[in-house]
């Protein structure tokens, strides 16, 4: 008796083309006499060929009579005899007029997908789908927002951007950086940037938009077309050459450098994360989170515990910390932008916060050498609003309007490529940002620390730090 | 049907409208999509000769299954001849049997999957996009993303497992 976990994957292997023939043997003998295998079998079997279909080949599913020029389907073929005679062949491609011409597969939409430090508009709202109509304006803020042109383009978007999808599905590229993916056979699209038409063909190439008459477009393959409408003649850059204009000057002709655009998405990786689920009273020194090293204790009036989704300092001052669980060289010599997340309820005590005055909460980020990096602060002057603070610089944003002392959920984006901090008002960098400050600091962030002095209190219900790894060097270390 | 010009033209739109669908049956018999492209060809053209054998007022669908389903039979014994892995014919006749479930409403498939597509994650739309629309391999992204390629095929099969899930929960949403 095979596990069904194990049966499962032994499906998958065979819907991956992976399997190997032992392996297949014990896959039919299941599937043979296990009906719910083979229902397995044959949904998983489905929804692969979904995928494949909705990433890759739509038309060419549709209407498979020829392969196209350089499919995959083309590439099996070649090599192979003449299969069929020229009557069969007469007759195939009879069905393939046929087929064409009848057969009109829907313009897929243009789905959206950011980075989790990334927040986008469409139209000047936060979308509720990730989805961007013909006609609306995309602003990508932070970040680095995927637009799948159609299933064979991809466009990577490095905030800060403003784009417009017109209604022949070209885009205009009106500030910002793109770097477009297209595969070979792709459907023909335009970008209009700076007064001129960029046209693919079959390439890799990115594009700046400096400012309304200013442009830069490097090519890393393929090549492309540029149409500047200036009375000359539309120009052809290959891989591994760039050109720049400025305003109605000439183009120039440069080297192509792509280091600047995002040409994948970041990986994103969880570092800490607590939502205090333990029994409630469980001591928070030495306990630990789901993700990240036990809590320890730097200071407190009275032992503090943790436990039933919260943590709440009332009843004395705190200083708790934690340290992230770094992977080896994940943090090194690349870009991270850090997203410490967290969640408030009101604390138990609250009778005393009018009358104590000196009261503070805060957050911070410290770097591996024990310095502070930036922090969440609440002060009792300021009625327990959060601000945000910049150690290096000792710059502090205006207090928001979101209590340390009520029902919150808050989100700090420390972007050291960027050179700012913000504070977003939800759960993700996707919500609005409402505090922001200046840091010329580019350390990597380590551990926090949780603190409470007497007179101030947090109740977190959630906490959480991301960090989401860029594969560009610093400047620095280019 | 005869070969007539009216007949012609509805015998096309028949075979047009059953293209997916026929490809999908093909390639869940043979577990393989290449092969499955081929044998839609071989299909196809049977189904031209032996148009005037067909029934008006039958399931179109139905007998280019039943075409389709000798055609693979007719592959995977070719195939097992050069000893290559192929699913034995009684296997066959269950899944051709039983295909129709998991067949049926692609249309409607097609969008439940790319609204269930827009619920994913970066990170997993990324690993999606590499496995589906690129021809690199997962090491690829592995190295890239700093991952070991057995942890991305792992999560590539939760992925595939949860999006079957989501797309049976919106065809079917009192199900869930």
């Amino acid at each position: 008796m095979i596990p069904r976990e194990e049966i499962q994957e032994l499906i998958h292997d065979m819907v991956d083309g992976s399997i190997s023939k032992e392996d297949f043997d014990r896959l039919q003998a299941v599937l043979l006499d296990d009906a719910e295998a083979r229902r397995d079998y044959l949904h998983l079997t489905t929804t692969d060929q979904l995928l494949v279909d909705n990433y890759k080949h739509p038309d060419l599913l549709a209407s498979h009579v020829e392969p196209a020029g350089d499919s995959w389907t083309a590439r099996r073929l070649r090599g192979r005899g003449m299969m069929w005679s020229l009557g069969a062949a007469a007759a195939i491609l009879l069905l393939g007029i046929g087929v064409l011409r009848m057969i009109s597969t829907p313009l897929p939409p243009v789905v959206l997908s950011r980075s989790a430090d990334c927040r986008f508009l469409i139209d000047g709202m936060a979308p509720e789908e990730k989805v961007w109509k013909q006609g609306q304006q995309l602003e990508v803020r932070n970040g680095v927002t995927l637009a799948r042109l159609n299933p064979q383009t991809e466009a990577f978007v490095s905030g800060p951007a403003r784009l417009e999808l017109n209604k022949d599905g070209d885009v205009l590229l009106k500030e910002g950086k793109v770097f477009f993916r297209v595969a070979p056979g792709a459907p023909d699209f335009k970008v209009r940037v700076a007064g001129a038409t960029v046209r693919h063909i079959g390439t890799e190439f990115g594009i700046r938009a400096i400012d309304r008459g200013s442009c830069e477009v490097h090519v890393a393959s393929g090549s492309v077309e540029i149409d500047r409408a200036d009375g000359h003649p539309p120009m052809e850059l290959v891989a591994g050459e760039g050109a720049v204009w400025m305003n109605d000057q000439l183009t120039e002709v440069v080297e192509a450098d792509l280091r600047d655009f995002h040409q994948s998405m970041p990986t994103e990786v969880m570092v800490f994360s607590d939502d205090f689920s333990e029994p409630k009273g469980t001591r928070i020194s030495g306990k630990k989170p789901d993700i990240g090293e036990p809590w320890r204790v730097l200071g407190e009036k009275n032992p503090t515990t943790a436990g039933a989704g919260e943590l709440d300092t009332s009843g004395g001052f705190r200083n708790l910390t934690t340290n992230f669980k770094i992977e080896e060289d994940l943090n090194h010599k690349r870009r991270v932008v850090v997203l410490m997340s967290f969640a408030t309820a009101p604390p138990r005590i609250l009778f005393d916060k009018v009358k104590r005055t000196g009261g503070t909460e805060s957050i911070t980020l410290w770097d591996h050498d024990g310095r502070p990096i930036c922090s969440v602060v609440a002060r009792a002057k300021d009625g327990h609003r959060w601000r945000l603070c910049d150690h290096a610089s000792n710059r502090e944003s205006e207090p928001t309007r979101f209590s340390a002392l009520e029902t919150n959920e808050l989100t700090l984006r420390y972007d050291t490529l960027a050179g700012k901090i913000t504070l977003h008002a939800g759960p993700s960098a996707q919500a609005e940002s409402v505090a922001e400050v200046s840091t010329g600091s580019d350390v990597e962030a380590a551990c926090l620390t949780v603190e409470n002095n007497d007179g101030g209190d947090l109740a977190l219900n959630r906490l959480d730090v991301q960090f989401v790894n860029y594969a560009e060097k610093l400047p620095s270390e280019r | 049907m005869g070969d007539d010009g009216d007949n012609i033209d509805e015998f096309v739109t028949e075979l047009t409208r059953v293209q997916v669908d026929l490809f999908y049956f093909i390639r869940a018999l043979t577990g393989d999509m290449h092969a499955a492209m081929d044998i839609r060809q071989s299909v196809n053209m049977v189904l031209w000769k032996k148009r005037e054998k067909f029934q008006r007022g039958t399931s179109f669908k139905n007998w280019s299954f039943q075409v389709a389903q000798l055609e693979v039979k007719n592959f995977l014994r070719a195939k097992r001849r050069s000893r290559q892995v192929a699913f034995d014919e009684k296997l066959l006749d269950l899944l051709a049997s039983e295909f129709h479930e998991a067949g049926e409403e692609l249309s409607e498939r097609r969008v439940a999957l790319s609204n269930c597509l827009t619920k994913l994650t970066a990170k997993d739309e990324e690993l999606l996009r590499h496995r589906y629309w690129s021809n690199a391999t997962l090491d690829v992204l592995a190295e890239r993303t700093q991952r070991s390629a057995g942890t991305l095929k792992a999560r590539l099969h939760q992925l595939r497992a949860s999006l079957r899930r989501c797309i049976e929960s919106q065809l079917e949403p009192e199900r869930t």
